[in-house]
């Protein structure tokens, strides 16, 4: 058996409140490796076509990588999968912080969750196997109180706790998996999955460690991490996120006012240096990891109270609920932050989608009794505080937007259709492509469609299988040594590196087809064609056109059709992936 | 004239150090102050002269102030 592994998938059936753990074998662990691509191979093979994402066939589906519990920095990731109710085809979020190397360090290489619970039920993992326990008693709580009550329980404060807040419990499409509070598997709705699993939380802890080929390579490169940080992730570590968020709004690419423009003066009083001068308490790390790029930050008097446990606001949650919103009142902005951990809800849909509800507001298509009486004019952060958590509660206007934005505008109707902001039906995140050359590449052909980790490329993309961060700064030669040695996978090479990449990402995509995403999604929102008003990229215009021929060069480069971007037999066979799995995208 | 740098420009600032003074012959332009401090030719970059988006070509003068950002940022990375 490779290093890196323990050769035990966790299998939970939360119907019949049983476990087992199975044993798949080198062979799969060498094909799939981790992360997206386990959660492409369990869907496939063993979920029908059009399954519910919110029915008990369903499989939830907690996937580290082989590089995940590694004592090396970045080596803190993992992800969540299932499918989407957001994007109704692959639904993935990837998590940094912690609670993916406890799972492995408990000994298990991945998680699997099925069924439906009876009552709602939360799971405590450890190397002896899974007890079920009640979780009456913290339905409806916050994710907060709900990891206290569950530490307490248990009597060990460093238990690390996966859970959903009152957003997934109350099915909001675009609610997140919240681990320790602050580190978010935040996109595509796995939440909402979690939620209707009547899966509160699941708490894990693990002393085992993961096994490695060369321990003394791994060690070294993290003391080149150390050794280097000042010159390889000086801002990561200095100010996280955020920062230079100024650069955006000088180059006219700022997501603002529902991506109708591109200037935020209002920026400078919202980015990370502008946290670290006033709100910022503090950096934490994710798990083995020297660059420190949390930030916390804690507001003790005002109109709103920020609690340091939920961490601070990352890039994407201040432009989303900022910018976005029109919003540059930065308190508001990690009161909303926090919120969203709070509640569990994803910080982008969730800014995204209050956008789409101003826009509709201000152009008349959503009246004020329909606002119940909030005033929905952009700009305005008392109104996005207050909707976070309406949101997350389903209270009103809260209830048409937990449907996230294309839901919600098919179902006001109206014309707002024409102002959602989303690719496949999630919401596109604070990138503009019309700024970004490699989001403009990104977004068309992303797996769960808005995303911006840039995955669907070969870098991005065996970061995402082995569970490594994006944020660190390895070169390609790096995270081929790291990948050696942690498995013993002695010629492992870049050849080996594309095509383990290429297999997560094609395995995505017979998922998507199967579920009926095809060509005429891999496009671009109607807004992201428009011009912007005013600004350095005023003339700046994204045809049609352009994004057809990034999206055929892709498909191309993936060994796809060029037409259809069905992957070809030959591709599956290079790919030693079962030519089988292409039967079901064809029915 | 004063240098700041934002973002994964960062590392471009020595240790201990918020902003970089330089002195530029009459006659500078941006290209020339990046230069200076270490950006090489071409890495993708956003620079505001005063608060203004410049070019390359810009002229530079006494008193003016440079920033340079990176035009990546937040999740999507460097």
């Amino acid at each position: 058996m490779a290093y890196g592994y323990w050769n035990r998938i966790l299998r939970v059936n939360l119907t019949e409140r049983t476990w087992r753990v199975e044993a798949p074998g080198e062979t799969f662990f060498e094909r799939y490796v981790g992360g997206r691509a386990f959660i492409g191979y369990y869907l496939l093979t063993e979920t029908r076509a059009g399954v519910d994402p919110f029915g008990p066939e369903n499989p939830l589906i907690f996937a580290p990588g082989v590089v995940t519990a590694a004592p090396l920095p970045g080596a803190g990731r993992h992800s969540v999968g299932a499918k989407s109710p957001l994007n109704d085809g692959f639904g993935e979020a990837e998590s940094g912080g912690y609670w993916g190397a406890e799972l492995k360090k408990a000994g298990y290489d991945a998680l699997i969750v099925e069924g439906q619970a009876e009552t709602p039920t939360w799971l405590w993992i450890t190397a002896d196997g899974v007890e079920f326990r009640d979780a009456r008693p913290l339905w409806g709580r916050t994710t907060g109180e709900t990891q206290e009550a569950i530490r307490r329980e248990l009597g060990d404060a460093l238990v690390r706790v996966a859970q959903i807040g009152p957003a997934g419990e109350n099915r909001v499409r675009f609610a997140c998996v919240v681990n320790d509070l602050k580190d978010v598997a935040g996109r595509t709705g796995m939440g909402a999955v979690m939620g209707a699993k009547r899966l509160k939380a699941i708490a894990v802890r693990g002393r085992a460690k993961v096994p490695l080929a060369d321990p003394a390579a791994i060690h070294s490169l993290a003391r080149w991490v150390a050794a280097t940080l000042m010159e390889k992730h000086r801002t990561f570590h200095e100010f996280g996120t955020g920062a230079g968020m100024t650069g955006k709004h000088l180059a006219g690419a700022i997501p603002t006012r529902n991506y109708q423009e591109g200037l935020f003066p209002g920026v400078e009083r919202i980015n990370a240096e502008a946290i670290a001068r006033t709100v910022r308490v503090g950096m934490e790390s994710c798990y083995a990891c020297s660059v420190r790029c949390k930030k916390v930050v804690e507001v003790t008097e005002g109109p709103y109270r920020v609690d340091r446990k939920y961490g601070g606001p990352e890039y994407e949650a201040l432009a989303a609920l900022g910018p976005t919103c029109g919003v540059d009142d930065l308190i508001a902005l990690c009161k909303a932050n926090e919120l969203c951990n709070a509640l569990g809800l994803d910080v982008i849909s969730t800014g995204t989608t209050i956008a789409w509800a101003m826009e509709a507001y201000e152009r008349g298509l959503l009246s004020p009794a329909e606002a119940d009486g909030l005033d929905l004019r952009f700009g305005n952060p008392h109104t996005v505080v207050t909707l976070v958590e309406r949101i997350a509660h389903r209270q009103g206007l809260g209830d048409l937007l937990a449907e996230g934005s294309v839901r919600a505008a098919r179902q006001l109707g109206r014309g707002t259709e024409a102002f959602t902001v989303h690719v496949k039906g999630l919401e596109v995140a604070m990138h503009d492509p019309r700024h970004m050359p490699n989001m403009l590449r990104n977004y068309p052909v992303a797996p769960t469609g808005g995303d911006h980790t840039g995955t669907a490329y070969e870098e991005r993309g065996f970061r995402n299988v082995i569970g490594l961060c994006h944020f660190l700064n390895y070169d390609r030669e790096q995270v081929l040594a790291l990948t050696r040695a942690i498995t013993g996978w002695t010629d492992f090479d870049e050849q080996a590196l594309q095509t383990v990449a290429r297999r997560g990402i094609t395995l995505a995509r017979l998922v998507n087809l199967r579920e009926g995403h095809g060509r005429h999604d891999d496009v671009l929102p109607p807004r992201l064609h428009e011009p912007l008003p005013a600004g350095p990229l005023k003339d700046r215009v994204i045809t049609r056109e352009e994004v057809a021929a990034i999206v055929r060069e892709y498909y191309l480069a993936q060994g796809w059709d060029p037409e259809t971007g069905v992957p070809t037999v030959e591709t599956l066979r290079a790919l030693d992936l079962p030519t089988d799995l292409l039967a079901a995208v064809s029915r | 004239m004063r240098v700041l740098f934002f973002g994964e420009m960062r590392r471009l600032l020595p240790p201990g150090r918020e902003a970089v003074e330089l002195e530029l012959p009459e006659g500078a332009c941006v290209a020339d102050a990046l230069a200076r401090v270490g950006v090489r030719p071409e890495e993708e970059r956003i620079v505001g002269l005063n608060g203004v988006l410049a070019q390359d070509t810009t002229p530079l003068h006494d008193g003016d102030e440079l920033s340079l950002y990176h035009p990546m940022g937040g999740g999507a990375g460097r």
